[in-house]
């Protein structure tokens, strides 16, 4: 229904039918069809010797003879229809060339990663709440895990200095110096 | 290593990756970590990592033990490079791949052909491959670098026509993403001043903040494609965590303030600038509004008081002002410069302390820095849990004139004055 305005004026449907094969009935309930669906009047053209073709100016869309006498459903001619009345195919097909919209991103190199250790019985842990919503709890309670399940291991709770996105130069150089081990946390 | 919720895992993942850790040891937690009991705390703790599947106190053990690998150790280095062209296609299929990648903001977009790019470039004066500036979803993102060319595709794409070149070039010098990746799904909001209003004919009167005017709508939407280009994405769960997304981000609320109008000096002229220049400004962190009609004569103190209270004290109030209101403005309480309404608002947005330093945001953002001594938050700090406070500093609170003038309504945005950027020097 959408189209149908712009269309009607320009777009010609017939519907030609076999008389003596009684084909009137299916050539007009297609026809309501293309009414209510496009808003346009098909032609309704009598013909002979098992015809039942429908065409969209001019052009056939659909015969029933070159498909073995097999009848079209609606709901097939309606796509048809449907995909005639888009852009000239010619003009889908065509291939553009257009610009990339992405910028440039930076090159990658690999930061080392620290050494792990053998065991963390006797050693330092620092745990570190960056300051995100909560974290410093959560954190907390893993203190406590350790602190219950692997006692030997001595741990730091410690929440960063300054807001989440912003390092904290001064408590990396002292856990460099007095930790074995970090863990940060809760990131997002 | 380091432990992470769960909803965060892509973003988390390609943080590490383009950081040069790919095999950064992670392990993670369900979200959410806030208002969640000490009990529920422990059972994140003691539980499995709802990743791997692993049991996440395992899994943090392993990871400061287990030797790294060959593969952790191999070192490593590579350049990205953006070509120039997408590979040609029909124009339903690039109209399809552009929508697939999330190069678009899933509106129709005009897709930019050379010579549609080579017309907007014609807007500048600008060489096609000057640097203008880097970009980042947030500040722990890599930032993806962009040329003037860069900032026409996407010009291009928004629809906008080349005279507004200028003034989107200036908004992609301001290196403020309009699409932040923060999981508050904050937007922007950009205010053109100066007479290049004027030359491209922005609407400052009625419907100026949308959706009413070509200039308003196509720049405001350039400002939002290139952004989420030119950072490298704006992807869900991966570059883009907004948790409820904000439909302000569809333009950035961009509009030309009504100075012809306004009782006071031109937002631009008190950032610096000569009132025969042109500029944009560009804030961030938009959410919030409150809305009023009027200033009534008997109650308005209490009336504008009560909409203060009602925003996050994060967030400074910036008043967008009808015409008609800024002039009741200045006849309620005889504020002839914005910068008297400015101290009465910093005077009259108060709450408890205690009450303040509780949100979550102020949690997050601001005691952090106050125990750092960052003035004014330090002093606030110092008061009384029940001592009221004036929670917005007086520098964060700002005064834009924009509206036809069919009635008296108006707002207070919340949000974050970031810069203003010369457009003439994008001409």
């Amino acid at each position: 229904m959408n189209s149908a305005k712009s269309t009607q004026e320009e777009t010609r449907i017939k519907i030609i039918y076999c008389v003596e094969c009684n084909l009137e009935p299916e050539a007009k309930r297609l026809a309501t069809a293309i009414k209510n669906r496009f808003g346009l009047e098909a032609k309704l053209e009598e013909g002979h010797d098992g015809i039942f073709e429908i065409s969209m100016d001019d052009h056939v869309i659909y015969n029933n003879l070159a498909q073995g006498g097999q009848l079209p459903t609606d709901k097939e001619i309606l796509q048809r229809i449907q995909q005639r009345m888009e852009p000239p195919s010619s003009i889908r097909r065509e291939k553009l060339k257009v610009m990339n919209p992405m910028g440039y991103p930076p090159a990658v190199t690999q930061i080392e990663m620290a050494p792990r250790l053998d065991t963390l019985e006797g050693k330092t842990v620092y745990l570190v709440d960056c300051r995100f919503d909560d974290g410093d709890l959560l954190m907390a309670q893993m203190q406590a895990w350790f602190k219950e399940y692997m006692p030997s291991v001595k741990t730091v709770l410690r929440s960063k200095s300054g807001i989440y996105t912003e390092d904290d130069p001064e408590l990396f150089e002292e856990i460099g110096e007095k930790g074995d081990a970090l863990v940060l946390g809760v990131g997002h | 290593m380091s432990v992470h919720t769960d909803a965060f895992e892509q973003a988390v993942k390609a943080v590490a990756r383009t950081h040069g850790m790919p095999q950064q040891r992670l392990a993670f937690v369900p979200m959410p970590v806030m208002g969640k009991s000490p009990t529920e705390l422990r059972e994140y703790i003691e539980g499995n990592d709802p990743v791997t599947g692993q049991p996440v106190m395992h899994e943090i053990v392993d990871a400061l033990t287990h030797p790294l690998s060959e593969e952790e150790k191999k070192g490593f280095r590579f350049d990205r490079s953006t070509p120039r062209f997408v590979a040609p296609d029909t124009e339903e299929n690039l109209r399809r791949l552009f929508a697939k990648k999330g190069r678009t903001d899933y509106l129709p977009i005009v897709l930019p052909t050379e010579e549609r790019v080579d017309a907007m470039l014609s807007g500048t004066s600008h060489d096609p491959q000057e640097i203008v500036g880097q970009m980042r979803p947030t500040s722990t993102r890599e930032a993806w670098e962009y040329t003037v060319e860069k900032v026409a595709v996407n010009a291009v794409m928004a629809g906008a026509r080349p005279e507004y070149l200028p003034v989107i070039l200036a908004l992609a010098a301001t290196q403020i993403s309009a699409r932040p990746s923060t999981t508050s799904s904050a937007a922007c909001m950009v205010v053109v001043n100066g007479p290049i209003r004027h030359e491209i004919d922005m609407n400052w009167g009625i419907g100026a903040m949308g959706p009413y005017n070509h200039a308003n709508a196509t720049i405001g939407r350039a400002y939002g494609l290139l952004s989420q280009n030119l950072q490298g994405g704006s992807e869900p769960a991966l570059t883009y965590l907004g948790s409820q997304g904000n439909n302000y981000a569809y333009n950035s609320i961009t509009f030309a303030e009504n100075e012809e109008r306004s009782p006071w000096t031109p937002f631009h002229v008190e950032q610096g600038f000569e009132a025969e220049e042109s500029a944009v400004s560009v804030f961030g962190g938009v959410r919030s509004t409150a809305y009023n009609l009027g200033v009534r004569e008997k109650h308005w103190r209490e009336h504008v008081r009560n909409m203060l209270r009602g925003m996050n004290p994060y967030l400074p109030p910036t008043f967008v002002l009808d015409p008609i209101t800024a002039r009741q403005f200045v006849d309620r309480g005889a504020f002839d410069t914005k910068e008297k309404l400015i101290h009465w608002i910093y005077d009259n947005a108060r709450m408890p302390a205690g009450v303040y330093w509780d949100h979550q945001l102020i949690e997050n953002y601001v005691y952090p820095r106050a125990l750092n001594g960052v003035e004014p938050y330090a002093t606030m700090l110092e008061a009384a849990d029940d001592e009221l406070i004036s929670v917005f500093p007086k520098d964060t609170i700002h005064i834009v004139v924009v509206g036809g003038e069919t009635n008296g309504y108006w707002r207070i945005m919340g949000c974050n004055y970031a810069e203003s950027m010369s457009v003439d020097a994008w001409r």
